[in-house]
């Protein structure tokens, strides 16, 4: 399966691929904004995007919608990453298809299991 | 709480409901054994040779084989009980050994970020992410020192405008002094400096020389103390974000001088 990281801080995309890595059904390809998500997408096909809200370019929220726009990635499963004030924001991109969350500061443990249980794979 | 604390209970109630029921179901042993007992002795003749009726030769037999059940069941539940123990210990190892790899992890990138850094703008960059992305804090201020008028100004803000704070003299003494004035990057262990607006005072250190101070004012607002684990990547912030903005500050004022192998040789061991 692949996964895609879209996260503008290099700290915390590294980390959020550390975490990733861990399952070991996973591939893991990185992208540093909005842009060079939809330049990935556009030449393989992901399972799971795991994806920042607030980046230059074009933002997580954007994101989102154009992929729920695309026949390809209507059912793909979106995580979003945010930080606990951004109340209005989660909302906005829960509503526009994410399927779930993970708040700042990330714990790798969490990662994995939010992942996990999104695709649908075995614990451990 | 933890996934196995909070299945130990449930483990307890098993072996307490376990014990109730053998203890009841031995009390009924008991009675029925008196009652059996009873019965044996009003059928006895005084001086006649009496033997257990074949009911109570059953009787017996089938006693004992409760018996026999009630101990293979409890030796069967002392040995589940020992080996769920055994797993929850195994299961809080690989946790603990799971959040040691991801501080390595953080500690590692962190790091990289860090040698990375060339300007000011990155060293701020980067210590501001570790702090919030990694740490949790909220908000803080950055203050550096101005050598020359002895005090520290406000250079960077999260959560905040830097020109809303005012520039403070180098403190002699409390808190804020005691933290600032260990001459080294910071350490667990080391002094605090907390204060009423403020959860503490990180030194910024490059070798003895102080370039400035992190005032950690709030926690996100899921955070409310320190972890463990925080304290690696506060004594990693404070070492290198004083040498990161060293470094960026002399390298604003260097010459642009190519490199030559005889000049960077003469280096080597100097």
């Amino acid at each position: 399966m692949n996964a895609l990281v879209v996260e503008d801080s290099p700290p915390m995309r590294k980390m959020i691929v550390f975490a990733l890595s861990r399952i070991r059904e996973l591939s893991v390809t990185e992208a540093d904004d909005g842009v060079d998500a939809l330049r990935q997408i556009a030449s393989k096909k992901f399972d799971i995007i795991i994806t920042d809200i607030n980046m230059p370019i074009l933002d997580g929220l954007k994101l989102v919608k154009r992929l729920r726009n695309d026949e390809a990635y209507k059912e793909v499963p979106i995580i979003i990453i945010t930080t606990e004030g951004a109340e209005e924001d989660r909302q906005r991109a829960l509503a526009l298809g994410a399927n779930a969350y993970i708040t700042k500061p990330i714990q790798a443990p969490q990662v994995m299991a939010l992942v996990r249980e999104t695709l649908g794979l075995g614990g451990g | 709480m933890s996934r196995d604390d909070a299945e130990s209970p449930s483990l307890r109630d098993q072996t307490q409901a376990f014990l109730h029921e053998f203890f009841v179901k031995g009390q009924e042993l008991i009675r029925e054994l008196i009652e059996e007992n009873e019965r044996l002795r009003k059928s006895m003749v005084p001086g006649s040779n009496v033997e257990l009726s074949p009911t109570s030769a059953e009787m017996v037999g089938r006693l004992m084989r409760q018996v026999e059940e009630l101990e293979h069941e409890a030796a069967e539940i002392r040995r589940m009980a020992t080996g769920v123990q055994s797993d929850a210990g195994y299961r809080d190892r690989l946790q603990s050994l799971e959040d040691e790899h991801y501080h390595l992890a953080a500690m590692y990138v962190a790091s990289g970020q860090f040698h990375g850094a060339a300007t000011v703008d990155e060293v701020l960059r980067t210590s501001t992410e570790i702090l919030l992305n990694f740490v949790g804090v909220g908000s803080f201020t950055l203050f550096v020192v101005d050598e020359s008028r002895d005090v520290l100004f406000p250079l960077w803000r999260e959560g905040g405008d830097p020109a809303e704070r005012p520039e403070l003299a180098r403190p002699t003494e409390g808190p804020v002094a005691e933290a600032l004035g260990i001459g080294r990057a910071w350490r667990p262990g080391d002094p605090m400096g907390a204060t009423d607006d403020a959860l503490m005072h990180l030194p910024l250190y490059s070798g003895s020389r102080l370039v400035g101070v992190i005032r950690i004012e709030s926690f996100l607002p899921q955070k409310n103390e320190f972890a463990d684990t925080d304290f690696g990547l506060l004594e990693l912030v404070s070492g290198h974000t004083g040498i990161g903005i060293e470094n960026a500050w002399i390298r604003a004022h260097a010459e642009a001088v190519p490199v030559e192998r005889q000049a960077i040789e003469h280096l080597v061991g100097g």
